[in-house]
């Protein structure tokens, strides 16, 4: 049964889409499934450091591309989570290098051997988010809850509506539960009225994740990471399992239900 | 050689006049096209070709014949189609079925009615009105060839511009009240003011 094929885009650059890449990959993985990551960022690679692969990387997808070497010894595997692979993009290369066919093919193979084909797509709109969303069907839109983030996210979501990939849902990232009861950060109803697609996570803003982003650790396989439990209840969502988005804390869990019931 | 022509287009009929033949030559070509087909031609509205080539002052004359014949020529800005007071000629309105995501543009010779919102960084362009059944948070200008009575109606307005014919505005800074309800936006004095919307209100020409 061939792998499911996803890609993780914004539009808006630095709102976690590599931090969402490797934490969400990480818990379908920690959950027994076979999972592949793809960074699609070729020039500005950080799939690898974020997941502190990045002194094992010694092909990368330009030279499966190119021919230069066979998939399986471009792939490094985690050094720590079992079934979780990564496929590093190029450093020294530029986005033409690649081309949407390519990509396409590549995920095509890819399919064959894993669960999960993950991809993380770089910020912007031109080649390489096309590149990145070439080979995928479905798509998880990350946004932060701010004005620009979520302008940015609506251009993507309506160039993902013209393409052929079957499905977008949403995350909110980063998202500060003290600012936005105070109504300095922006009304996630907002947010969600907006953008109008299905919502899979809201993940709050969590300093472990810069932490361990320098030390090219995971918040999902930490205990005390709130972030780190939200990507692991996505994986979950992702994988069928029926998670509310919901929190133990005082008022935000019926405000959120309030969102939940409306989309509903 | 026939120099006068009726030709369909899209949903819509033009008049081409080729090079810039005598006015009675022109009359009496639509008088027998017209009248070979008079089923066909009944109340039709008729635009005239920017392809046509003839002098200014013949419109007039082609389009009092057009009457009498009954049929309405459309030229430019100037030749308004009849109206009887509540209804836009047919054919004249877009209808978009949907919200319109950011980066996404409508432009239209004609009314435009949106089905969904209009999101921020999304732009609606209408020479005659823009109406949004939903939330406007996107630019919306009506009369943009400089039709100047038109108005852009939504059930929320919340633009991040307005532009009416020539004059484009936006929302004071800071607070300001937006209607709670439909809201329509039209000129006054040269200026965009925004009001809530009832059924019958004057800026609906």
């Amino acid at each position: 049964m061939p792998g499911r094929v996803m890609v993780i885009t914004s539009g808006k650059g630095g709102v976690g889409k590599t931090t969402a890449v490797a934490n969400i990959g990480a818990g379908l993985a920690l959950r027994g499934k076979r999972v592949v990551l793809v960074d699609a960022d070729i020039g500005l690679r950080n799939l690898d450091v974020v997941l502190g692969l990045e002194n094992r990387i010694v092909y990368d997808l330009v030279d499966v591309v190119e021919g230069t070497c066979r998939l399986k010894q471009a792939l490094v595997k985690d050094k720590r989570i079992q079934e979780l692979y990564l496929l590093p993009a190029s450093q020294s290369r530029m986005k033409d290098a690649v081309r949407p066919e390519q990509m396409r093919a590549l995920c095509e193979e890819l399919r064959k051997d894993f669960d999960y084909v993950i991809v993380d797509s770089p910020a912007g709109i031109e080649r390489g988010f096309q590149n990145a969303i070439a080979g995928a069907d479905e798509a998880i839109v990350i946004t932060t809850p701010d004005v620009s983030a979520v302008r940015d996210a609506d251009r993507v979501i309506g160039l993902l509506e013209a393409s052929s990939l079957s499905s977008h849902k949403l995350v909110i990232n980063r998202v500060r539960m003290d600012m936005v009861r105070k109504g300095e950060m922006l009304d996630q109803e907002d947010v969600v009225e907006i953008l109008a697609i299905e919502l899979l996570g809201v993940v709050p803003e969590d300093e472990k994740v810069v932490i361990s982003t320098n030390k090219g650790e995971l918040v999902v396989t930490e205990s005390g990471s709130a972030a780190g439990k939200e990507f692991m209840r996505i994986a979950r969502r992702i994988d069928g399992e029926e998670v509310p988005i919901e929190e133990e804390r005082e008022g935000f869990m019926d405000w959120l239900k309030g969102i939940f019931g409306r989309r509903g | 050689m026939n120099r006068v022509n009726f030709k369909g287009e899209g949903d819509r009929v033009f008049l081409v006049i080729y090079g810039n033949p005598a006015i009675e030559e022109i009359i009496s070509s639509i008088r027998e096209k017209v009248s070979s087909f008079p089923g066909f031609f009944a109340g039709m509205e008729v635009f005239l070709s920017p392809d046509s080539e003839i002098d200014g002052d013949k419109v007039e004359a082609i389009r009092d014949e057009m009457s009498r014949l009954g049929l309405t020529l459309r030229y430019g800005d100037r030749g308004e189609a009849r109206r009887d007071g509540f209804t836009s000629p047919k054919g004249s309105a877009l209808i978009v079925k949907r919200t319109l995501r950011s980066g996404q543009r409508v432009e239209y010779d004609g009314d435009i009615v949106v089905l969904g919102d209009v999101n921020p960084g999304a732009e609606v362009v209408a020479s005659g009105n823009v109406i949004v059944l939903g939330t406007l948070r996107g630019v919306a200008h009506a009369g943009s060839r400089g039709k100047g009575d038109s108005f852009v109606l939504a059930f929320k307005l919340m633009p991040t511009q307005i532009r009416i014919g020539r004059v484009v505005s936006r929302a004071p800074e800071g607070e300001c009240k937006v209607p709670d309800g439909p809201g329509i936006a039209f000129l006054r004095d040269g200026e965009v003011i925004v009001e809530d919307y009832h059924p019958g209100h004057p800026a609906i020409v």
